[in-house]
């Protein structure tokens, strides 16, 4: 049964429950952290102090509905083990929730010891291989598991190694070894982690933790042991806590050399022997080993001299770490490649490594001797041109040094840029061009008004000709011309019967013009009343009824 | 019957007389006094620089160059009270070269030391956009281009006996937008900028205006109104009243530019 410990936090509501609040060293108990109605981002950090260790095991997600009203509930599950012996504040539990933090109140776990009796079938260990190294140099944090009756899926919940960094290309030992112990068997599991501290100072680092499942002890009455249906040992998980280890760290003497090579340890240096003669331009390699007890990730070999009379490559190191005998050991392999540039007897120059060794704290120059090569001209003599090598590129950005306006142009051709300046232009195209297309459209609508057909026959009275058969055949073809207009028929075809429909007046001068032409009225009595009938007919609008308009 | 005289094409006689009406004219006078004046700016005498520039700024130069260099001037000199000339000068020349990036930046740099955080008005409403890198001449060269390549294209069609379509209708809609545009943005730039280190605004004229709020020097804002000595400006929220006018320098590029260093010292307060 679960007994609650609830403290709430505010508005979206954060819980803090654990099973029970009254626990013995080396049980393990269910803790949850529980979030309703709120979105969190990330899980929620747990403190616990000495006397308890706090391991997160999950989470879930679910839902409720209780009178129509939706409730979301997020549960953070811990695994909470007490190590030792106490009253001890578990919490305060903070969580963002919707970007802001909230906090649940921290609660009292009250820890016993364990019932005097039989003693503990399991015992942890913590030991640090030295309690006074140097910065850099590598010490091994074991983890000692010694039990006497079957343990089931042992888990170990290393420390916080703050101050000190997992040594980059070693992993952990692990050992089983079986033994004896006041006659009795014991199995012994031991981890080891190869580290390296970064800084002096003291170091404190807080128990590991153990947890394990152990068999139920048997029924004291009975002798039996729980089992479960299929027959199997029930089994508890219990949790061991070691004690805390304690370092002191302490950095490199002083000074420090200014070759130093930056490695800390007790190192070995060993090269191959090269051949004693080469040719010019061919290449030959030689071989460097390290070894020791020290780190030699990312180690490179110092370069050669410049006027060594040699180029020379490096490849890239091959580095493997070991453990020996419950040791650390690196071991390096760097091959050089060197090729000659001139001919004659050559020194290859010795490699000198200072590095800090440990055992004698003190600084140690390791030496690979000199060595000497013959360099002979080779097939074909010539002379090696050595590039430039793939320097780095130095180059650094412009640095800016100040702030300032920025100037105007240093020559200018000055005018009047404004709107006003430019008016006139502006205005006056477009008014130009419409002018233009107005006086265009005008001509266009003139030249196409058809010509007035009176205007030629009002003209030829005026031009008639001076002989009087002429003048009389003139006026005969005006009037028929004129008459013609009038009545929209050609004139050529008007007879008598046509010409009298526009009148009296209009047969009579018909007929009369018949008779001038065979000596009948004088042509200047004619004209005038040509003239007049004319005059007449152009300016009245033909109208098929009696009414005449005038025209425009 | 003979032969008509070949005619040019109505479009390049738009873009012809297009071309000519955005060409200036150079006024030799003001070359000379503008490169004198960058001489006596180079040899570190800005007094000098800012009264030839704003002699050739008289004589008809209103030209962005000018203003830019006159600006630097006033910028240069030890008075402090000179930087809202400075701010005014390098407005003037962005109202004429408004994608001139160098006057831009210069007045961005003087604001930043100004004590009012008030945006300066906007150079037209936000439906012509354009003018925002447009200025007023460039904008009203376009709407004359594009209503004459409308009229021109009509006639053209006309006098060929050819359909007009879609073309001369469409160029006639931008032409009388761009105008459109080009008279908001000239009405638009009738803004002031505060010469004083303090001026009052009131809010009416005579003695029974009550101070409303105060403006501080290089405060760049709209001027609706004169009356007499008085000025009413505009706040871009609205607030409006009543201020000196010798306090103000006008941002129009065709007005005067007073002489410094009696550019600021304004006279009574309105209603006093």
């Amino acid at each position: 049964m679960w007994s609650f410990l609830l403290t709430t936090a505010w508005a979206a509501r954060l819980q803090l429950a654990v099973e029970t609040d009254s626990v013995t060293v080396g049980e393990t108990i269910a803790m949850q952290v529980q979030l309703i109605d709120g979105l969190a981002e990330g899980v929620p950090e747990v403190e616990a102090t000495r006397g308890l260790a706090v391991r997160y095991r999950g989470q879930g997600q679910e839902t409720r509905m209780v009178n129509f009203e939706t409730t979301r509930i997020t549960t953070y599950t811990y695994a909470l083990s007490a190590l030792t012996p106490g009253e001890w504040t578990l919490g305060p539990v903070e969580l963002v929730v919707g970007g802001q933090k909230m906090t649940a109140d921290p609660i009292t776990i009250r820890v016993k010891e364990r019932d005097a009796g039989e003693p503990l079938p399991v015992s942890v260990e913590a030991q640090i291989s030295a309690a006074r190294p140097f910065v850099g140099q590598v010490v091994h944090y074991d983890l000692h598991l010694s039990y006497r009756q079957e343990i089931f899926e042992p888990r170990w919940t290393p420390p916080d190694f703050t101050g000190l960094v997992q040594e980059p290309t070693s992993e952990p030992d692990r050992q089983e070894s079986r033994g004896r112990n006041n006659g009795v068997e014991v199995g012994i599991q031991t981890v080891r982690l190869a580290m390296m501290p970064l800084q002096p100072g003291p170091i404190e680092l807080q128990p590991a933790v153990l947890t394990a499942d152990l068999p139920i002890p048997a029924d004291p009455r009975s002798g039996r042991r729980s089992v479960d249906v299929f027959g199997r040992t029930r089994t508890r998980p219990q949790t061991f806590a070691t004690a805390p280890v304690s370092l002191k760290v302490r950095p490199l003497p002083e000074p420090k050399p200014a070759d130093w090579s930056g490695l800390v340890g007790h190192f070995t240096l060993t090269s191959s022997q090269p051949p004693t003669t080469v040719a010019l331009g061919d290449t030959l390699t030689l071989e460097y080993q390290i070894q020791g007890d020290g780190s030699l990730s990312g180690f490179k070999l110092p370069s050669l001299p410049k006027e060594a009379g040699f180029r020379a490559y490096d490849d890239a190191p091959e580095v493997r770490t070991t453990w020996v005998d419950g040791q650390f050991v690196a071991r390096a392999t760097f091959k050089r490649a060197l090729v000659p540039e001139q001919v004659g007897d050559l020194e290859i120059p010795p490699l000198r490594l200072t590095v800090f060794d440990p055992t004698i704290e003190d600084w140690v120059t390791l030496t690979a001797d000199p060595q000497r090569i013959e360099v002979t001209p080779g097939e074909a003599s010539s002379t090696l041109q050595t590039f430039g090598g793939a320097a780095p590129d130095a180059r650094a950005p412009v640095e800016n040094l100040g702030e300032d306006i920025l100037p105007a142009p240093v020559r200018a051709s000055l005018g009047d840029e404004s709107l006003q300046g430019a008016l006139p232009a502006l205005v006056g195209l477009p008014l130009l061009l419409g002018l233009l297309g107005t006086a265009q459209e005008l001509r266009v609508r003139l030249r196409r008004r058809p010509p007035d057909p009176w205007i030629p026959l009002r003209d030829a009275l005026g031009k008639l000709p001076a002989g009087r058969p002429e003048r009389v055949a003139e006026l005969e073809r005006i009037f028929r011309e004129a008459a013609g207009l009038r009545l929209g028929r050609p004139a050529p075809s008007l007879d008598r019967g046509a010409v009298s429909t526009l009148g009296p007046e209009a047969a009579r001068l018909y007929t009369a013009l018949e008779a001038a032409r065979y000596g009948g009225d004088t042509p200047g009595e004619l004209e005038s009343q040509v003239s007049s009938l004319v005059q007449a007919w152009s300016t009245t609008r033909v109208t098929p009824a009696a009414a005449t308009e005038v025209r425009p | 019957m003979s032969r008509p005289h070949p005619r040019p094409h109505p479009v390049w006689v738009c873009l012809g007389l297009f071309a000519g009406s955005l060409s200036l004219t150079p006024i030799a006078w003001a070359d000379d006094a503008y490169a004198k004046a960058q001489a006596a700016a180079a040899a570190g005498d800005a007094a000098t620089a800012v009264a030839l520039l704003r002699e050739a700024q008289q004589a008809g130069a209103i030209d962005s160059a000018l203003y830019h260099a006159l600006g630097n001037a006033l910028y240069r000199l030890p008075d402090p009270g000179a930087k809202p000339a400075a701010a005014a000068a390098w407005r003037r020349g962005l109202r004429l070269a408004p994608r001139n990036g160098d006057l831009a930046a210069n007045l961005d740099r003087v604001r930043e030391g100004f004590v009012d955080r008030i945006d300066p008005p906007p150079d037209a409403p936000p439906a012509f956009f354009w003018q925002n890198f447009l200025s007023t001449r460039e904008s009203g060269a376009l709407a004359s281009l594009f209503t004459s390549l409308g009229l021109g294209i009509a006639i053209f069609a006309r006098f060929r006996q050819r359909m007009i379509g879609a073309l001369p209708p469409v160029f006639l809609l931008l032409g009388i937008l761009l105008a459109l545009s080009t008279y908001f943005a000239h009405d638009n730039a009738h803004t002031v900028i505060v010469l004083d280190p303090e001026l009052a605004v009131r809010s009416a004229l005579g003695p029974d205006g009550v101070e409303l709020f105060r403006l501080h020097a290089g405060t760049e804002v709209r001027s609706l109104d004169s009356s007499g000595e008085h000025t009413l400006i505009q706040l871009p929220d609205d607030r409006r009243g009543w201020v000196q006018g010798a306090s103000l320098l006008s941002t129009d590029p065709r007005e005067p530019f007073p002489t410094f260093p009696t550019v600021g010292r304004g006279g009574t307060e309105p209603g006093e």
